[in-house]
């Protein structure tokens, strides 16, 4: 059953349009990452989620209600976590949990007090004197200790470090697959990310290029690393259809493909190298492919073509390169 | 699907985060507001240091207004990163949130400051609350103004800045409609006590309306900010302009004050004598009127199109002429009224006439457009007192106490200062009180009355600008010299002393001693009967002729 559910999105700030004609599901109960490179559409489609943006055009629901309809009844079910989002200066930690738990009838307390525990806040310090990645955890304080059905996070581990990093990751896992909270994140943290996330989404320019399972991208995109005999490795005159990134430096080609039959790629490997001496396909980690998709910039349309025409996006595993 | 906190809970807790959060503002705002309105106490009693007490004072509506900001700035909706959207709360509910404490609390506070200077001055509680509420009024409106800009900013200082816009663009927009000629807001500011009250309720529901849109849409479209924009100098037009207009009686019917009264005008052209342009003189006379009612020509219609020297002759204030001058409502008889403008007897009640020309730098090509209106009044007595210090008249929610001399006087003054008769205390509310910006009540009138001679003499408070009027105490420094006949202002004309007497028609300055010790105050206030306009037809049909009262000159 979809939680999130988007048609045909797209939002303008004045002549500058930062979302295109977007469109997908999330799943209830799925940790769903959201990837691009700034200025991509990513805050902007998060906000328009929480209801904090009205759409310009197109149907976004959430919880089964319109994005820009949601109501206290159904905030209360929501957390948001976002940099940049400034809480009261003034309060100390523990009058902002006095403040906030009162508006959520599932707020835990316990979790509250481990949560604080696990970040190191004290709850006497007053927000204006916490550091920034502090001020992230109190943040991710007040949006976990609700429990939430939809937890929506914009890059929340700014300023966290590795070990609370890890740990934040590790619960927000373990609360998902226990409690079947549904997990909506940005980052730049693609490792964690990596970890974390069971659906991939890639913005560029305002366009959802890539929405598919992490299971799928993993099998999906390898690099291909090949070492030729000539001193200059010629590169085919027409780009195949799996390349998705090169790079190439003398007798060596390295090419991110999306293809996930590996057999199939060292067959192609020969003829688009035909002086290959070496072939080798290695994994990419989602680190690569979205630097490669980045820089590409227009790469995996079919997978997302088809989901523009309403198709489940759970079936929609089409390598890129088949469309 | 879980519930979330009731609506209602909501508004209070949104608003015991805001008391608790600003309290020590909360309570700096307190103690100003205390001292402000108490300070006014001090001005009564003491030569103290006036500045400093009117600036606190005038502070006060700074200090609330920023308080009302940083209050609406915790949660605001202008802001991108603002974090109380995310929560889950009812926008529509920070929105009460907001209002509750400010046009709740806020003014309670200056409700609470008032009622205790009133119960100080001896006014009973009943009357203290009711004047207080009514003062208070006025700080409401201004509050909700403070809302309305502050949801549209991001911060404090963005706040400021467009406080400071806002009166600047409305001072030249003021400027602007009293220069050019604008007919329709001159219809619009003919109020009567309830269409004041409906444009006031229809204009400030509006902006609420704007602001709760602007709460829940959280974001500023071109329309929510033109809207607001729009509505915020409206609603302060609507004050400022309605202070500057007279509240008319709700009824239009003058049969019985008119009675068989007859208003003829004459226009004529006098350049004589002038050293630039025309001076416009028009003969009214008004016959037959009944002898208690005051008759006093305004000209609030006036507006000059031309040069220079046209708009510094609209600038000194709406301009009137009394026409007839009612007996004082006293028992006895008639009271000769002393220092009068030559060729008014004021006693007589019947055949009454001047010329009015306070034009007398209208460059030529200026045009003035027809309208005038005629206001009929009649005094009500409040009390009087022998001149004596502390000697005090309590009525209907007056209460005028006279105070000790300030020995600051101007020449004109002076006499009084060494009777110890300066400054005078009023505390007033009159049933047409409107608690606007500028004006809080009419001003009263000062009269010292020799009852064994039969003669009086008209005061002049010299400060009764807006801030003596404003708020429920004020000060008021009375001059011997006569109101000057064409003129409503309060403008200073310096007059040496022995011009004075001879003015007041005393030979030497032991003579008016004299006069003075036999003389007492009388204070009195004016009820407005009607107001007749005096269109070109009003006119005709008043004395059957369709001249034009006032005309082009060429």
């Amino acid at each position: 059953m979809s939680i999130i559910h988007v048609r045909n999105l797209t939002h303008e700030y004045g002549r500058h349009v930062a979302l295109r004609d977007v469109s997908f599901d999330i799943e209830a109960g799925s940790v769903y990452a959201l990837l691009g490179p700034n200025g991509s559409g990513k805050t902007t489609l998060l906000q328009i989620l929480m209801g904090l943006l009205p759409p310009t055009s197109g149907r976004v629901n959430v919880l089964n209600t319109s994005a820009a309809a949601l109501t206290s009844a159904h905030r209360a079910r929501m957390g948001y976590v976002a940099e940049g989002v400034r809480l009261p200066s003034s309060m100390t930690l523990a009058q902002l949990e006095k403040y906030v738990a009162p508006l959520y009838p599932t707020w835990d307390n316990a979790l509250a007090k481990a949560l604080r525990d696990r970040f190191q806040l004290d709850e006497s310090r007053r927000i204006r004197t916490l550091s920034r990645g502090e001020h992230m955890k109190a943040a991710m304080l007040c949006a976990l200790a609700p429990r939430p059905e939809l937890l929506i996070m914009d890059e929340p581990f700014t300023g966290m470090d590795a070990v609370v990093k890890d740990d934040l990751v590790r619960g927000v896992l373990e609360m998902s697959g226990r409690e079947g909270w549904t997990v909506v994140i940005a980052s730049h943290d693609l490792a964690e990310l990596e970890l974390l996330a069971d659906w991939v989404g890639f913005l560029h320019n305002g366009r959802l290029q890539l929405h598919e399972p992490m299971e799928s991208v993993r099998s999906r995109y390898r690099w291909l690393e090949v070492i030729t005999s000539s001193r200059e490795a010629q590169l085919p005159r027409a780009k195949p259809i799996e390349w998705v990134w090169s790079e190439s430096a003398g007798p060596r080609v390295r090419v991110l493909l999306a293809e996930p039959d590996e057999e199939l790629l060292r067959r192609r490997a020969g003829e688009w190298f035909p002086d290959a001496q070496r072939v080798e396909l290695h994994d990419a980690s989602l680190r690569d492919v979205f630097v490669a998709l980045t820089r590409q910039g227009h790469a995996g349309r079919g997978a997302v073509g088809a989901l523009e025409t309403g198709t489940d996006h759970r079936s929609q595993q089409t390598p890129a390169g088949a469309a | 699907m879980s519930d979330s906190m009731p609506w209602m809970r909501q508004v209070w807790h949104v608003f015991a985060k805001d008391v608790l959060r600003h309290k020590w503002m909360l309570m700096l705002f307190v103690v100003h507001a205390f001292a402000g309105t108490m300070g006014g106490t001090q001005m009564l009693y003491a030569p103290v240091d006036s500045l400093s007490l009117l600036l606190l004072f005038f502070s006060l509506p700074i200090t609330a207004a920023v308080l009302a900001a940083m209050v609406v700035l915790d949660d605001s909706p202008a802001s991108a990163t603002a974090w109380w959207p995310t929560l889950a709360l009812s926008r529509q509910a920070v929105f009460a949130a907001k209002l509750l404490f400010v046009v709740g609390l806020i003014p309670l506070v200056l409700v609470v400051a008032m009622i205790a200077l009133h119960l100080s001055l001896g006014v009973s509680i009943v009357n203290a609350i009711e004047y207080s509420l009514l003062g208070v009024r006025t700080s409401v409106l201004m509050l909700i103004v403070a809302i309305a800009v502050a949801a549209l900013v991001k911060d404090l200082r963005a706040f400021v800045l467009a406080g400071v816009l806002l009166l600047v663009g409305l001072y030249f927009l003021l400027n602007l409609l009293m220069v050019e000629s604008d007919a329709a807001l001159e219809q619009l500011v003919r109020f009567t006590p309830n269409a004041y009250s409906l444009v006031l309720i229809l204009v400030t529901g509006l902006l609420i309306l704007a602001t709760s849109h602007v709460y829940r849409k959280r974001s500023r479209s071109w329309y929510r900010t033109a809207a607001v924009l729009l509505l915020v100098p409206g609603l302060l037009m609507v004050q400022i302009k309605a202070a500057a207009a007279t509240v008319r009686p709700d009824t239009n019917d003058t049969t019985d004050v008119l009675g068989q009264a007859t208003l003829e005008t004459e226009l004529r052209r006098n350049v004589s004598g002038l050293q630039r342009g025309s001076e416009l003189l028009t003969r009214v006379q008004l016959k037959g009127l009944a002898p208690d009612v005051q008759a006093a020509l305004h000209l609030p219609g006036i507006r000059i199109l031309g040069g220079e020297s046209c708009r510094n002759a609209i600038t000194l204030g709406e301009p009137f002429s009394v026409l007839h001058s009612p007996a004082l409502p006293i028992p006895g008889d008639r009271v000769k009224w002393r220092g009068a403008t030559p060729n008014v007897t004021y006693s007589a009640n019947s055949l009454y006439s001047r010329t009015w020309g306070p034009y007398s730098n209208v460059s030529e090509t200026c045009t003035l457009l027809p309208r005038a209106e005629l206001h009929l009044r009649q005094p009500r007595v409040l009390g009087s007192v022998p001149l004596t210090i502390g000697a005090t008249i309590t009525r209907d929610g007056y209460r005028v106490v006279l105070l000790g001399a300030n020995g600051r006087g101007a020449a004109n003054q002076s006499r009084f200062s060494e009777r110890g008769l300066v400054t005078t205390g009023e505390l007033s509310s009159l049933p047409d009180y409107r608690g606007t910006l500028v004006s809080a009540r009419t001003p009263l009138s000062y009269v010292l009355l020799h009852s064994g001679l039969r003669e009086a003499v008209e005061l002049e408070p010299t400060n009764n600008g807006s801030y003596a009027r404003r708020g429920p105490v004020s000060q008021v420094v009375l001059n011997l010299a006569p109101r000057r006949a064409g003129s409503g202002d309060s403008m200073n004309f310096p007059e040496s002393r022995a011009e004075m007497h001879q003015r007041l028609g005393f030979q030497t300055e032991g003579e008016l001693d004299n006069w003075l010790r036999g003389a007492e105050l009388l204070v009195f206030e004016w009820k407005l009967l009607a107001v007749i306009d005096l269109e070109p037809g009003t006119i005709g049909a008043l004395h059957g002729r369709t001249d034009s009262m006032i005309g082009s000159i060429r």
